[in-house]
């Protein structure tokens, strides 16, 4: 006990940010959800419902849509997503690279016999405080989906899906891992922490991509709408909005749905055709060839399982490459 | 490029030993080889019959080490390091730490960051009693204290070992720093180690003289600038040292400080291979 709190110690200055940056943006998540539920929008007029244009739902329409377009809830949102890697970064990046930079890791390895349990200890403390942070950003991104969803089921739906629920545990260890094993290569806090938040950003924005690509490939790819190459995010909003929720598509494109409804819960189905229209309505608009397999919400756990899985890997993979690290490196 | 070769030191048990040199001579290397912080290339340190490279965490546990720069938390008291020694290290007594500490009038709940760099370097020193490990080994520890401070830092250093009947081990480039209560010299320059001794040895085996004045039965070590720019000379007589009627006139006893300019000057000159006859 004493340990953990003398850990905690070294790091207040982190460990409060850390606890700020969680809990203000869970706090803020749950704000706007409950500004949500306070609309009372009826389900009939929420954006994409069939009833939605009627004249009767305009007002509740356009307050749905002020505030889901409001500062506020962008922000919201950010932090939200954000705040994972933040703390994972926060966290991880002084652990070993602190010690080293100040030059405590001279007593701490000289008064250890092992470096290993050193390690151990330090990093049981901070993960004690950091995991659940990293769980309750998860818990409030998916009250604040569902909430911004209210016929969706967000346990079995892919809106946002990597934003939520286990997922800023599995972003947030993995930043961490990241963060204290390029300190420790480094043995410095800054550096390790400007490169490990660009790698984060750019991994969270090519993560859907990867995966969709890996795994999922094709969902939906129009491969002649830009040029013969996959346009990413067309890939990746068509794989979460059409088919993971298991709710049929109600925009305007009826007759392109009508023809190609899917069987919702049931298994993958792949289907072609040359000439349909892509159901995007913001999306160029014309013939082009598509191939989509169409995933249930039967997908949702594995993928959930697979991907935050995956990432949970990479984490243990860098805490073992920062042991290794630790193990052979000079404390200076 | 080698930091050290042919480096042979035995510590006996026991004893202070003084290892002496400029900068970049090589004696942080050697400590940070004892502690298994560098591996050496080539050769075998033991610490306690352990060599701390293959058996890190054995060797670990017979010694506590005191860095030049004091290794402290800034943003932990004094009372936070102890509780930290405690939990970093089974059996660290926190109790003789404290009472060295209040001994000298450190206050426990002050911040490290806070502490002057007397203050800083005794709680480094109490932390490293505290282990109450066989071996101790000090890298430059006053190099940033002032005199006062120096002195302190030595005392408390000597009672503590002499109580417990440790072994320390303490460099500096300055040996009137640490010449008081060891009992052992090691001067290394150049990365080799140019004399290894017993102090009461090197005092009663070496003396100086003006430069140019022959000197039987003794090897001329080195020379040097004196105090008044005049050219000195160390000899190293074998056997006892001769009445003062037999030395050549302007002959006196060498202080420590003259025995290790001596080798150093030699080491430097290039005539290590002198002073390599000359080592014991």
């Amino acid at each position: 006990m004493t340990r953990f709190l003398l850990t905690l110690k070294q790091l207040r200055f982190e460990t409060r940010a850390a606890v700020a940056l969680s809990v203000g943006s869970s706090l803020a998540a749950i704000f706007e959800a409950w500004r949500v539920q306070t609309l009372n929008t009826p389900a009939s007029c929420l954006p994409l419902s069939a009833g939605s244009t009627s004249a009767a739902c305009t007002p509740a329409v356009r307050s749905w849509n002020d505030l889901m377009g409001s500062p506020d809830m962008t922000l919201a949102w950010l932090m939200l997503t954000m705040a994972p890697f933040a703390v994972g970064i926060l966290l991880g990046a002084p652990i070993v690279a602190r010690e080293l930079e100040t030059g405590t890791a001279s007593l701490a390895w000289t008064m250890n016999s092992s470096r290993a349990r050193w390690l151990a200890v330090r990093t049981l403390s901070v993960l004690a405080v950091m995991v659940p942070l990293l769980l309750l950003i998860g818990v409030s991104a998916n009250l604040l989906t569902a909430a911004k969803n209210p016929t969706v089921d967000v346990n079995a739906a892919f809106v946002d899906y990597a934003s939520r629920g286990i997922f800023p545990l599995a972003w947030g260890l993995a930043a961490f891992a990241g963060a204290a094993w390029l300190g420790a290569v480094a043995g410095r806090v800054m550096p390790a922490v400007l490169t490990v938040a660009v790698a984060s950003i750019l991994l969270q924005g090519l993560w859907p991509s990867v995966w969709s690509r890996a795994l999922l490939t094709p969902i939906a790819i129009p491969a002649n709408l830009h040029g013969g190459e996959v346009d990413f995010q067309t890939d990746r909003w068509s794989y979460e909005r059409y088919f993971m929720d298991g709710k049929p598509f109600s925009g305007d494109p009826d007759a392109w749905w009508a023809a190609y409804t899917p069987p919702l819960d049931g298994p993958a189905v792949a289907t072609a055709d040359p000439n349909v229209v892509t159901p995007n309505p913001d999306q160029e608009v014309g013939p082009v060839p598509v191939d989509y397999v169409i995933r249930g919400k039967d997908w949702y756990w594995p993928v959930t399982v697979l991907e935050a899985g995956t990432l949970t890997i990479i984490g243990l993979l860098l805490a073992g490459a920062t042991l290794y690290v630790v193990e052979r490196r000079r404390p200076y | 490029m080698q930091a050290l070769q042919d480096v042979d030191i035995t510590v006996p048990e026991g004893s202070i030993t003084a290892l002496v040199g400029p900068n970049g001579a090589g004696k942080t290397t050697f400590m940070k080889i004892c502690t298994a912080f560098e591996r050496p290339t080539s050769g075998v340190v033991e610490v306690v019959g352990i060599d701390p490279w293959k058996h890190r965490g054995k060797a670990l546990r017979q010694l506590a080490y005191v860095p030049q720069r004091p290794a402290l938390y800034r943003g932990l008291t004094v009372q936070d390091h102890l509780a930290l020694a405690r939990t970093y290290r089974p059996g660290f007594d926190a109790a003789y730490a404290q009472g060295r500490l209040e001994h000298l009038d450190i206050p426990l709940h002050q911040q490290a960051s806070t502490l002057s760099g007397g203050q800083a370097a005794q709680l480094g020193l109490a932390i490293a009693l505290g282990t109450r490990a066989h071996v101790l080994l000090l890298d430059e520890p006053l190099a940033n204290l002032d005199p006062l401070a120096r002195r302190e830092f030595i005392q408390v250093l000597i009672q503590a070992v002499r109580e417990h009947g440790s072994t320390a081990m303490i460099s500096s480039h300055i040996v009137t720093d640490v010449e008081e209560g060891c009992d052992r010299l090691a001067i290394i320059g150049r990365g080799s180690v140019l004399l290894d001794t017993a102090v009461a040895e090197a005092r009663a085996t070496h003396f100086i003289g003006p430069s140019g004045a022959s000197q039987s039965h003794a090897i001329e070590v080195g020379t040097y600038a004196g105090r008044n720019s005049e050219r000195i000379t160390l000899w190293r007589i074998n056997g006892q040292m001769p009445s003062q009627g037999m030395l050549a006139q302007g002959a006196e006893p060498a202080t420590l400080e003259d025995v290790v300019l001596g080798y150093l000057v030699a080491g430097r000159s290039m005539v290590a291979n002198t002073a390599a006859g000359v080592q014991e």
